[in-house]
């Protein structure tokens, strides 16, 4: 099993290899490089800004790359902006940037009566089941970091949600196609547990 | 709902682990691995670690040390001590830190603060702010020339918030070491005047510390002596919270496997 690790080259992907490190989860990393080894499964990490994301994965290849994977089945978990690139459009996008949209739906800035970001432990009420939440239990907390939350267009596409003033979605999943709102890899042991059941189950 | 934050600060001086009083007065204490693996162990929330002479001597970062310490952290850490560049910034993170702490570099250059919000994203920039208290109100301090500055804390706060900064750090001085009580009133002031996340730090004494910040408005307390001299651990002062109506973060001390 071999993960590919999509480096945007904005983010901090080091703890995201931390974790798979302990997890003892083989991976390569995808990014300055324009021939993209082919891998079992991928995650998208992500922390930065909408647009600038966007613009390296689409300099890159890595959008035509990845929705050719996704297309022949592999799974790929985006990790919080990763996740926000999943969608088809965000409002932090100050050029009209076009999401990847594997999973149809929107990303808007979190209410002004709340704090912004959204910074710390939070948990995760489950909506559906996910293999991605195998041996956690419902409710659990998870570290989030946050100022924009995703509005899937399909209930179906939700799993999990979070109340931070109101309820937000903190995961979703179409398909082979997975995001998570908050760090697994900075949420210690049901975050490594996550992160092991991708690979493993996902 | 969203837990109040418990973070242990640990304070480095290149290699050793210290404590100030007043940032005055220094405790040596052993060594930085040591001590952040025990927290890393008990599952804390959050980790902030400082290199308080960083500015001050010029000192580069020390990656090793970040490196060594995140590698088997799987909790948000903050990093800070003389980061006072983009790459600098960017060195902090890809040695595993997942924030990076800017006090002085701020001060000089509010624009710093900008720059680096819009390469990294504001949730990877904690803008630190030592204050002190006058008969006028709190002022900002800079620690690098123990200069009172002629700058209101809250504005300097709203300022910050207004450049990017994603959290703020505030950190009293008078209450620096003494385990006395935070600055409730200066916790007020700052939580009241920005809408981003505030966390306390300076004068925690113990875990009703922690409720009196929280009821103040802080997101998240902070607190190093309390750790390090005595026999309160974050996981009581989160406990203390809970019973005092303010959601956080227990746990039950179980080994990663």
């Amino acid at each position: 099993m071999k993960i590919g690790l999509i480096n945007l080259n904005i983010s901090n992907i080091a703890s995201i290899k931390n974790a798979l490190d302990f997890l003892s989860i083989n991976y390569i990393v995808l990014g300055k490089n324009q021939v993209f080894q082919s891998c079992d499964k991928y995650i998208l990490p992500g922390v930065g800004s909408y647009d600038v994301a966007l613009q390296y994965l689409k300099q890159s290849g890595l959008n035509i790359f990845l929705t050719n994977e996704i297309n022949l089945g592999k799974s790929i978990l985006g990790i919080c902006l990763g996740m926000q690139l999943l969608s088809e459009c965000s409002s932090e996008s100050v050029i009209n940037s076009k999401g990847l949209n594997f999973i149809p739906g929107v990303v808007e800035k979190l209410p002004s009566t709340v704090r912004t970001p959204h910074v710390g432990w939070n948990n995760v009420n489950f909506i559906k089941k996910s293999s991605l939440f195998q041996q956690i239990p419902n409710g659990q907390d998870f570290y989030f970091v946050h100022s924009y939350h995703y509005l899937p267009l399909n209930k179906e596409n939700i799993i999990g949600i979070t109340d931070y003033g109101q309820d937000f979605v903190s995961v979703i999943n179409n398909g082979n196609v997975y995001g998570v709102q908050f760090h697994p890899e900075k949420s210690q042991k049901n975050g490594l547990q996550l992160i092991k059941n991708f690979v493993q189950l996902c | 709902m969203l837990k109040v934050r418990v973070i242990p600060i640990v304070l480095i001086d290149g290699f050793s682990v210290l404590k100030t009083i007043n940032f005055k007065a220094r405790r040596n204490l052993g060594s930085p691995i040591t001590v952040l693996k025990t927290y890393n162990s008990r599952n804390v929330d959050e980790l902030i670690i400082l290199d308080i002479d960083s500015s001050k001597d010029s000192r580069d970062i020390d990656t090793f040390t970040i490196k060594d310490i995140t590698k088997e952290c799987f909790m948000p850490v903050t990093i800070g001590g003389g980061i006072d560049s983009i790459d600098k910034i960017q060195r902090v993170l890809e040695a595993g830190a997942d924030k990076a702490s800017i006090n002085k570099a701020a001060l000089s250059n509010p624009d710093f603060v900008t720059k680096a919000s819009s390469i990294f994203g504001s949730q990877c920039i904690v803008i630190s702010i030592d204050y002190t208290r006058t008969k006028e109100g709190c002022f900002v301090y800079d620690h690098t020339n123990s200069g009172v500055l002629k700058m209101k804390l809250t504005k300097w706060a709203k300022q910050m918030e207004v450049a990017g900064a994603g959290e703020l750090l505030i950190n009293s001085i008078d209450k620096d070491g003494v385990m006395n009580g935070f600055d409730i009133d200066a916790i007020t002031a700052v939580a009241n005047e920005v809408n981003i996340p505030v966390i306390s730090a300076g004068g925690a004494a113990n875990p009703n510390s922690f409720v009196e910040a929280t009821s103040a408005g802080a997101s998240a307390v902070a607190g190093s002596s309390i750790f390090h001299f005595t026999k309160y651990t974050p996981n009581d002062c989160s406990n203390v919270l809970n019973a005092n109506g303010y959601l956080s973060r227990t746990s039950v001390v179980t080994m990663i496997e």
